[in-house]
Formats: C-alpha cells, structure tokens, sequence
C-alpha cells in the first residue's frame, strides 16, 4: 500500500514517543486497541493547573498508520485545553494525513486514545478533590 | 436440481447423478455445506484435507479442457467455492471466526474498514482494557530485551505469548464444545489470541529482517 508522505515523515520521525509517569496526579493515560487490527495504543497527556495540555507522549505498536496517526495526535493536542483536545476528531486526522479508507480504524484509535486520556485525568481529578474535601471535613 | 446437460434430477451433489455433468455451485451454501460436513469447530482436519483432494481431483481443469462451455464455468465456479472452503475451514482462526460471522459477530479484517460504518459492531468495540495492559507491557518488555541484545529474555517472552495464544484458542475450542456456546465470550478469546499472533508475527518479521541483512 502507498503511503502518503506525512505518514511517512511521522512513521520515520514520529514525534513525542516515550512515557509519563502514569501515577502522577496531573497525567492522563489512555490506553485503547481496536480488535479488527491488533494494534495497542497508548497516549499520556500532562496537564498544567490551568487545565492546558503542556506534554503528550505516546506509544504505538501497530502499522505506520497508526503510529503516524498518534504521533500527529499529541504534536496537535500540546497547548490545547481539555476542550478543545476532546473536540479533536478522527476525520481530522484523516484529512491530514491523506489516510485511505482501509486505514481510517487508525485515526479512530488516536481519537479514542485521547479522549480515554482526558478521562482518566479527569477520574484522577475528582478523586484527589474528594480525598481533599474529606481531609477538609 | 435439474441437471442442466440431460435435464433429469442431478441428486445435488458436484457431478449428475445421471449423467456425470459437473453442477454449478449452490451459491447459498456455507463453507461447510461444500464438503458435505456440520458446522462445528471440532473438526478432523485430515478428513477434511482427504475430502478437499478428492473434490480438487474431480474438479481439475484438465479434466474439462476441452469440455462444454457450461461444465468449464461450472467447474471453475466449483473450484473457487472449494478453494475458499479450504482456506477457512482448514485454520481453526480463521473457522472460528468464520463460524461467529455465522451468527452474526464479525471481527472484521485485520486492516478491514468497514465495519468502521457500522456502529455497534464487534470490530469497533474497545478492546478488554487488562489485555491491553498486559499485552502493551509485552511489547515494551520485547523491545527492551532487544535493545540490550538480551537474546534469552526475547526468546522467553515469545515463548510466553506463545503459550498465551495456545491457551486462548484451546478456550476457543472448549467454547464451541459447551452445549450453549457463549459466543461473546467465544469472540474475546479470539480477540486475545489476535493480538498475542501480532505480537508473533512482528517477531517473526523482525527476525527475517535480521536475516536478509545478514545479522
């Protein structure tokens, strides 16, 4: 299959690989696969005080597609609030990367990889606030 | 069926009861149907390679060179519906799944996008979240082991998925055999055996890379 050059220039020099600490309070970890293709994906967000996403990494073990796909993801989510990272979707992604239709299940991935990361910060979150109010009281 | 060359019943079967003619296919049957076999996973694989090499036989090309029109196509038509039969029925993977798409469940193919068009479908559904964890620590536990050049640690952990895969598609089986086969369940169990086969086949990728560069 021919792959479009920005899939190939994030296969090659994907950005923002590696960890966070998942038991940091302010990351967010999500981890999502698809059962149609086999890939794991898993993508970390750090978020600032002012709920702005200031670091993402990932990892992906899948075809370039779907490295690709993530890598683009957490080069876009950086510097974006929750919000606007939870509004990200998947036909986004498509459209930059010139996905074809048999590659879309990918785009999808990044897309519920994100927002699986938003809602495990947001779980921690309110955790740590309801560990706090009980402290209080 | 009327046999279409001398236009009596031809008994159902590939060739005329009567007259020998070779039938079109009944495009309605299923993979199993073709061989003359139940659906059920537990199959005697033998038994179906010696049945597979007696219809191939019949059903050979050269046997229909210089045949009618009609019995080359029904012929040909015949051999593609068997080739298929075999390629699905003869992998327990690939039986399994076939035989869940039976009853509705697709898990859809490996690069497969259109089930992404139908919500609800079993190939867009989440992953079991433990299986991700675990396989995801394998991955990252291979790559580690590779880049110290830690051959035994490799070799363990494929071992280990090995073992993963074995067990989930011997879960596959007992499955099928319970008397109400739970067919969700059934499909998780596949699921998990593909992403362990994943994980073999880039192993198996990366290790002929190896070898064609000579390392």
């Amino acid at each position: 299959m021919a792959y479009s050059g920005k899939v190939i220039d994030h296969y090659e020099n994907p950005r923002n690989v590696g960890s966070l600490d998942k038991d940091a309070p302010n990351v967010g970890t999500g981890l999502v696969g698809a059962p149609a293709c086999g890939d794991v994906m898993k993508l970390q967000i750090q978020v600032s005080n002012a709920g702005v996403i200031e670091d993402a990494k990932f990892k992906t073990f899948g075809c370039g597609s779907a490295i690709a796909s993530s890598s683009l993801a957490t080069e876009w989510i950086k510097g974006m609030t929750l919000d606007q990272a939870m509004s990200v979707r998947n036909t986004q992604i498509v459209q930059e990367l010139d996905l074809p239709p048999v590659k879309i299940h990918c785009s999808v991935l990044a897309e519920d990889a994100i927002k699986s990361a938003i809602a495990d910060y947001r779980k921690k979150q309110r955790r740590s606030q309801a560990q706090a109010s009980l402290g209080e009281g | 069926m009327i046999c279409w060359s001398c236009e009596k019943n031809a008994g159902g079967g590939m060739l005329c009861v009567g007259c020998g003619a070779v039938q079109p296919p009944d495009r309605t049957a299923d993979h199993f149907h073709v061989f003359g076999l139940p659906r059920r996973f537990d199959l005697d694989v033998a038994d179906l390679e010696q049945r597979y090499k007696e219809m191939t036989k019949v059903l050979h090309p050269d046997r229909f060179a210089r045949a009618d029109g009609r019995a080359r196509r029904a012929s040909l038509e015949r051999s593609v519906q068997l080739n298929l039969a075999w390629r699905t029925l003869s992998q327990p993977v690939a039986r399994a799944e076939y035989l869940l798409s039976l009853e509705g469940i697709d898990l859809g193919e490996r690069t497969g996008s259109k089930q992404q068009e139908e919500d609800g479908n079993y190939a867009t559904q989440r992953v079991d979240t433990a299986l991700l964890v675990e396989v995801m620590e394998l991955r990252e536990a291979l790559a580690e082991a590779r880049g110290h050049g830690d051959r035994a640690k490799a070799a363990a952990l494929v071992a280990g998925v090995q073992a993963h895969h074995d067990r989930e598609m011997a879960e596959v089986a007992a499955g099928f055999a319970a008397r109400q086969p739970n067919l969700p369940a059934i499909a998780a169990h596949l699921v998990a055996a593909r992403y362990y086969r994943r994980f073999l086949e880039e192993v198996q990728a990366d290790r002929e890379r190896e070898e064609v560069q000579g390392k």
